[in-house]
């Protein structure tokens, strides 16, 4: 009878990776005050095959899902051979501040192999909100959601972005979208990201790649950062290819994620501060390439 | 023998939904089963009619027939199969229709296979579906080589496609594995 547990929803509690704190402001730059938890579940792709999905989400101590929900979806795509947990600080970043991660794991982590896992996953955990379970009520599936994307990851996201008006808003972690991506013609809100010290993306296609988008949009430029600073862990041949980090990394990715939460916060709750935030585009340590 | 394989290949339960099993059957053997990633199969010929049982990803079971039609020796062949899978990891059904072109070529010892296949799917029921119905066409491009081993078949299995969904971005299918079938058994021509 093992088949009808995996027909089940997922159920918890989840792993904590970080314990609630009602003392963290959750300000733009700042983890928010809930728990973050991981949990992962399998769901059906393409007709008949298994795509495995990771959620982080917001956690009570014990790690079940926090009751302020259901919360905005953010759907994260892995860089091309990074594995989704390498995000897990990014992850956790959101879900304290109240957003649900979902992370698709890609076939051999390339992203591109199978563009619409994000969607799939997202589509199951909408599912599962619906359900009993560890994600009973985590999710609105009438509510807009964001896509991110790391590097590869980042040009697999525009291509869901095009796709699926589920997608709301784009964020590029040092990504572009590729050229056959037609993303000058979606109006939506989008943001792209990347470090000023980046070896590994050439900013000139950063630049030209945010030419193309057609609706709200900002280019931003985080000095100091650079290519393996989005992910943990990253192997040290590597970062041999990559130029340096040029400061502390917990300050930089707090620059970073300064700009990421002001991005969601703005199109995802439609907060009228974030909005402006983004509008004016003045980010300590980020310089605004709009 | 060749029951025992195909037990213990059902049994290790590993691998895939189109009758793939029948396609390696095909190079000259009655019965096969492949044992791959993400799809297993185990299919059996009675003259030109075939029925295969597959698992993908362990995440479905689908049971299909088959039909085909030999030609310059057994050196070309045609296959049609159709049949219904049930899926357990978001419960629901799917149907299946295929065509495949193969052709077979030996040595003594060493032979090789290629096959062109247009496998498609679709979600018949259940909740996954985004819609009521979707249609998945794999085309997969295959070529195994093999070698005999007394009355048995033995060899790789590597199969590279894309997977075409209507309103849906382009996705990658692949298939690894390895093939045991037999016995073999003179060809007959079409």
């Amino acid at each position: 009878m093992w088949w009808l547990l995996l027909a089940c929803a997922p159920q918890g509690p989840g792993t904590l990776l970080l314990a609630p704190d009602p003392d963290r402001s959750g300000l733009a730059g700042a983890q928010g005050p809930h728990g973050a938890a991981w949990v992962r579940a399998s769901t059906a792709a393409r007709v008949e095959e298994r795509l495995r999905l990771e959620v982080v989400f917001p956690a009570d101590a014990q790690g079940w899902l926090a009751e302020e929900g259901p919360f905005p979806a953010v759907a994260l795509v892995q860089g091309g051979l990074v594995d989704v947990e390498q995000y897990r600080w990014l992850s956790a970043w959101l879900a304290s501040r109240g957003y649900l991660v979902v992370a698709a794991l890609h076939d051999h982590r390339l992203a591109l192999l199978a563009a619409d896992d994000s969607a799939i996953a997202l589509s199951a955990v909408e599912r599962w909100s619906a359900r009993e379970g560890l994600l009973s009520g985590a999710a609105d599936p009438d509510a807009p959601a964001a896509i991110l994307g790391h590097s590869l990851g980042g040009a697999t996201a525009a291509v869901e972005w095009v796709q699926d008006e589920r997608f709301l808003a784009m964020g590029l972690l040092a990504s572009f979208p590729a050229d056959f991506t037609p993303v000058e013609e979606v109006d939506r809100p989008a943001l792209s990201l990347y470090g000023s010290t980046d070896e590994v993306v050439d900013p000139s296609l950063v630049v030209d790649g945010f030419a193309r988008l057609a609706g709200p949009a900002l280019l931003g430029e985080v000095q100091g950062l650079n290519h393996h600073g989005w992910f943990d862990d990253p192997r040290a041949r590597d970062v041999e290819r990559d130029g340096p980090l040029e400061g502390d990394l917990d300050t930089l990715r707090g620059q970073a994620m300064a700009v990421v939460d002001t991005f969601l916060d703005a199109w995802l709750r439609e907060d009228p501060q974030a909005l402006l935030a983004f509008e004016q585009g003045d980010f300590e340590g980020v310089e605004e390439r709009r | 023998m060749t029951g025992l394989l195909l037990a213990a290949t059902l049994a290790l339960g590993v691998a895939r939904a189109d009758p793939l099993a029948l396609r390696h059957a095909g190079v000259e053997g009655a019965a096969a089963g492949v044992l791959g990633l993400p799809l297993t199969s185990v299919g059996a010929w009675r003259g030109d009619w075939g029925l295969a049982l597959s698992s993908r990803d362990l995440a479905m079971a689908s049971l299909e027939g088959a039909r085909r039609w030999r030609g310059d020796q057994g050196r070309n062949e045609l296959q049609l199969s159709a049949g219904l899978g049930a899926l357990w990891l978001e419960p629901g059904m799917s149907g299946h229709l295929g065509l495949s072109l193969l052709r077979h070529a030996e040595g003594r010892r060493v032979g090789w296979t290629g096959s062109l296949s247009l496998p498609a799917s679709l979600r018949l029921l259940g909740a996954a579906a985004p819609g009521p119905v979707e249609a998945r066409l794999p085309l997969l491009l295959g070529n195994q080589l093999g070698v005999r081993a007394g009355d048995l078949w033995l060899g790789p299995v590597l199969e590279l496609g894309l997977v075409v969904s209507p309103g849906r971005p382009l996705a990658t299918a692949g298939q690894l594995g390895f093939v045991v079938a037999g016995p073999a058994r003179a060809r007959s021509s079409g």
